[in-house]
């Protein structure tokens, strides 16, 4: 197809480049990753200065168990840890009872890990949701406000799995890492295995929290298709823009020397007066201002999130 | 063929002294001192005639050696000669630039022509341009009088709109000359437009002895054919200066239809028509049955050319340009499966946009485009391609499976469309790009007419 060897090389050499740009970009975000580790003011310090200023208080040493303190009334599990280093909590509300306490106490004591970094929230719901993202964003505020943390919520009703983060937390679990997490777990949810939907995802949370990748091949091969087209449509506009032929300006052609054009003061003579009937709109004598903008509220919510349905 | 007077070698104009010169003892003539016999009275001049038996374009030279190749299509093939007659220019203007002078401007204006074949930028390739005389109608328009047109003022008064109406009386002197157009049918209109001006105060009296050394292209435009044009534009100039006025401004001379009896009061009378002999450089690039051009004005050095595309040079620096923009996107833009798929549907629309403009603009030139039946037909097998992909994703994004599969299976296959059809519309640039053979059927040498 390609008879000169120059470009056939040339697209060898372009093919093989973004063949290896996986890797390449891996070990690039990886680094940037480990910068932001070491850079001042960043979640991760933040995180170990206040570990540091918890052992000078003496403070008590963190057991590894978690306590499930079964709310009777409801019948659901709440609060069931305290990280006594950082302050942050697990909290569990299986109102959709899709887990039994074995599965809770397994993933209370995963969500566990999480609090060096945030508060973790795993919680069910089968009543009926408007909007599932509205719905987790509002619980999420009600538990936590705008303190650092993660919530999963499975919503059965809408058959939908979203994560909301907020604080330290969203700052590492973005609303597109949010997305990429939905879109690896929400097989399990398909197939009813909630417990290890909800345990890839906290674990997959904990992976981005502790400065480490997770997989999202989607990502790549998406954005390299979506490369190769900007690309080629970028480069169309440069052929139409650079290779097209120019016609010179009309200035240009008339530009001759001993070209010209005068005219004496143009004088305007009257010479009728017609009337059309025009009847102006009743709407246009009006007010047309809107009465002022919405205020918000004064809304100090700065998280957000992402999910997929199952 | 001009004799030496000193040693009856070939005298050929020079461009640097402008002088005839011969090519063995050096002597220089000057070109009006040469005689030219009877033909000065006739209002013709005797050449060599060459015709291509391939593409049938005549070029006239002074010089009777064999020409090697056709310069408009390109043919190796030994061109048939003969003694004819041409009719007698009034004016022309002789090459001023040299063929150096036009290589170097040619390689200036490649610069901006990346994804040119580098057949284009080829020495041996480049060093086949050729000067050619080529006939120009020049027109002179001329307008002197008081003209009356019209304006108006309109207010709302209660449930009517009351307008006064007013005539504008203003007396123009006004007067444009050298206003040029090509006079042979082989030569784009397209490419002549581009290298134009000319500047017409350099214009000499003809003689044939400038021809010495070049070719000529042979008239077959008639002079009206341009004159309509030629008039428009300089009404235009016209319109435009008259219209900035304030008077004309305040009683909204350019608006509706004031604009068009504004136009008509300005129509010029064209006070003459010659016929001119203009210098171009001229270079041939054939690939199979289509051939592009490229024109180097012999006066001012300007030039132009038709810049097909070498897709699988387009190809590679795109890859290329993609690795930059895959690290950006991974940097900035995570893609969730609807917005892949949503994406994959807006480009597909976007080149579906591009391939019926320019379908449009290939039918406009093979005259086609009055006839909509034929316009379907054409138009079907351009937009298969983006329109499946279009139909694929929003059946995806209607149906809105759980699964991502049918989302990103959705996305990859509607981008596979996009990028086959980018393919398909660079080889339509490149049909437009470069022109059919033989074009000597057409009307003036414009595609458009």
């Amino acid at each position: 197809m390609f008879e000169n060897k120059k470009v056939r090389q040339t697209i060898l050499i372009c093919a093989l480049i973004i063949i290896f740009a996986f890797p390449i970009f891996t070990l690039i975000e990886i680094k940037v990753k480990l910068q932001k580790l070491n850079g001042n003011g960043t979640f991760f310090q933040f995180v170990a200065e206040e570990e540091t200023a918890s052992d000078e208080d003496e403070m008590p040493v963190v057991e590894d168990e978690v306590y499930i303190n079964q709310d009777d009334n409801a019948g659901t599990y709440e609060e069931v840890y305290i990280n006594q280093n950082t302050g942050y909590s697990v909290l569990v509300e299986d109102d959709a009872q899709l887990l039994d306490e074995e599965e809770e106490r397994k993933l209370a004591l995963q969500m566990r890990d999480i609090t060096d970094y945030g508060n973790v929230i795993f919680k069910s719901s089968d009543s009926a949701v408007y909007d599932t993202e509205a719905y987790a964003e509002e619980y999420y505020w009600e538990k936590l406000g705008t303190d650092s943390g993660i919530l999963l919520l499975i919503d059965m009703d809408n058959r939908m799995i979203w994560i909301h983060s907020d604080g330290a937390v969203y700052r590492v679990i973005t609303k597109s890492y949010a997305n990429t997490i939905t879109d690896n777990i929400y097989r399990y949810a398909s197939g009813g295995d909630y417990y290890e939907c909800a345990a890839q995802a906290y674990g997959q949370a904990l992976t981005l929290l502790e400065g480490n990748r997770i997989a999202q091949p989607m990502k790549y091969v998406s954005n390299a298709l979506l490369a190769v087209i900007l690309a080629l449509l970028f480069n169309y506009g440069l052929v139409c823009l650079a290779m097209g032929i120019r016609k010179p300006r009309r200035r240009e052609l008339l530009g001759n020397t001993g070209n010209y054009f005068h005219y004496s003061q143009p004088q305007a003579v009257f010479v009728r007066e017609s009337r059309t009937y025009h009847p102006t709109s009743s709407s246009g004598s009006g007010s047309k201002r809107s009465g002022g903008s919405k205020s918000s509220g004064g809304s100090r919510r700065s998280g957000g999130g992402g999910g997929h349905r199952f | 063929m001009y004799e030496c007077p000193n040693c009856g070698g070939n005298l050929k104009f020079d461009i640097t002294t402008q002088q005839m010169v011969c090519g063995y003892c050096g002597t220089k003539v000057d070109p009006y001192s040469l005689q030219e016999g009877d033909e000065a009275e006739s209002g013709e001049y005797e050449a060599t005639v060459f015709t291509c038996s391939q593409c049938g374009a005549a070029l006239l030279s002074e010089d009777t050696t064999v020409a090697t190749f056709c310069s408009f299509c390109g043919s190796t093939a030994v061109l048939q000669s003969r003694i004819g007659k041409g009719r007698r220019p009034f004016r022309i203007i002789p090459f001023r630039k040299t063929k150096e002078d036009c290589k170097a401007s040619y390689a200036k204006m490649m610069r901006r022509a990346f994804f040119a074949p580098k057949e284009l930028k080829d020495q041996a390739y480049i060093e086949k341009f050729r000067g050619i005389y080529m006939p120009y109608w020049i027109y002179s328009f001329e307008k002197k009088e008081k003209i009356s047109f019209s304006g108006s003022v309109s207010r709302q008064k209660g449930d009517y709109l009351v307008t006064k109406h007013y005539d504008i009386v203003s007396e123009v002197d006004a007067s444009y000359s050298g206003i040029a157009y090509d006079a042979a049918a082989d030569f784009s209109d397209e490419l002549s437009g581009a290298i134009a001006p000319y500047e017409m105060e350099e214009g000499m009296p003809f003689t044939p002895a400038f021809l010495s050394g070049f070719y000529a292209d042979a008239k077959d435009v008639e002079s009206s054919v341009y004159r309509q044009k030629a008039s428009e534009l300089v009404t235009e100039e016209g319109f435009d200066k008259l219209s900035q006025d304030r008077v004309c401004i305040r009683y909204h001379a350019k608006a509706g239809g004031n604009k068009d009896r504004l136009k008509n009061a300005l129509r010029p009378t064209c006070t003459s028509t010659e016929l001119a002999m203009l210098p171009v450089w001229f270079l041939t690039y054939r690939k199979k049955d289509r051939v592009a051009y490229a024109v180097v004005n012999g006066q001012t050095g300007k030039a132009a050319a038709d810049l097909p595309v070498d897709r699988k040079k387009y190809v590679a620096v795109s890859l290329l340009l993609a690795l930059p923009l895959f690290f950006l996107l991974n940097l900035r833009f995570t893609i969730t499966p609807g917005i892949a798929l949503f994406l994959a549907a807006f480009l597909s629309f976007v080149c579906a946009a591009v391939s019926c403009r320019q379908m449009s603009r290939i039918r406009e030139r093979e005259r086609q485009k009055d006839v909509a039946k034929d316009m379907l037909r054409d138009m079907l097998p351009v937009l298969v391609k983006p329109a499946a992909a279009i139909i694929l994703a929003v059946a995806i994004m209607i149906g809105n499976p759980v699964s991502d599969f049918y989302y990103y299976g959705g996305a990859a296959v509607s981008m596979a469309a996009v990028v086959w059809t980018i393919l398909d519309i660079i080889g339509r640039h490149n049909v437009l790009a470069t022109r059919k053979l033989p074009q000597f059927n057409r009307r003036g040498g414009d595609e458009n007419v």
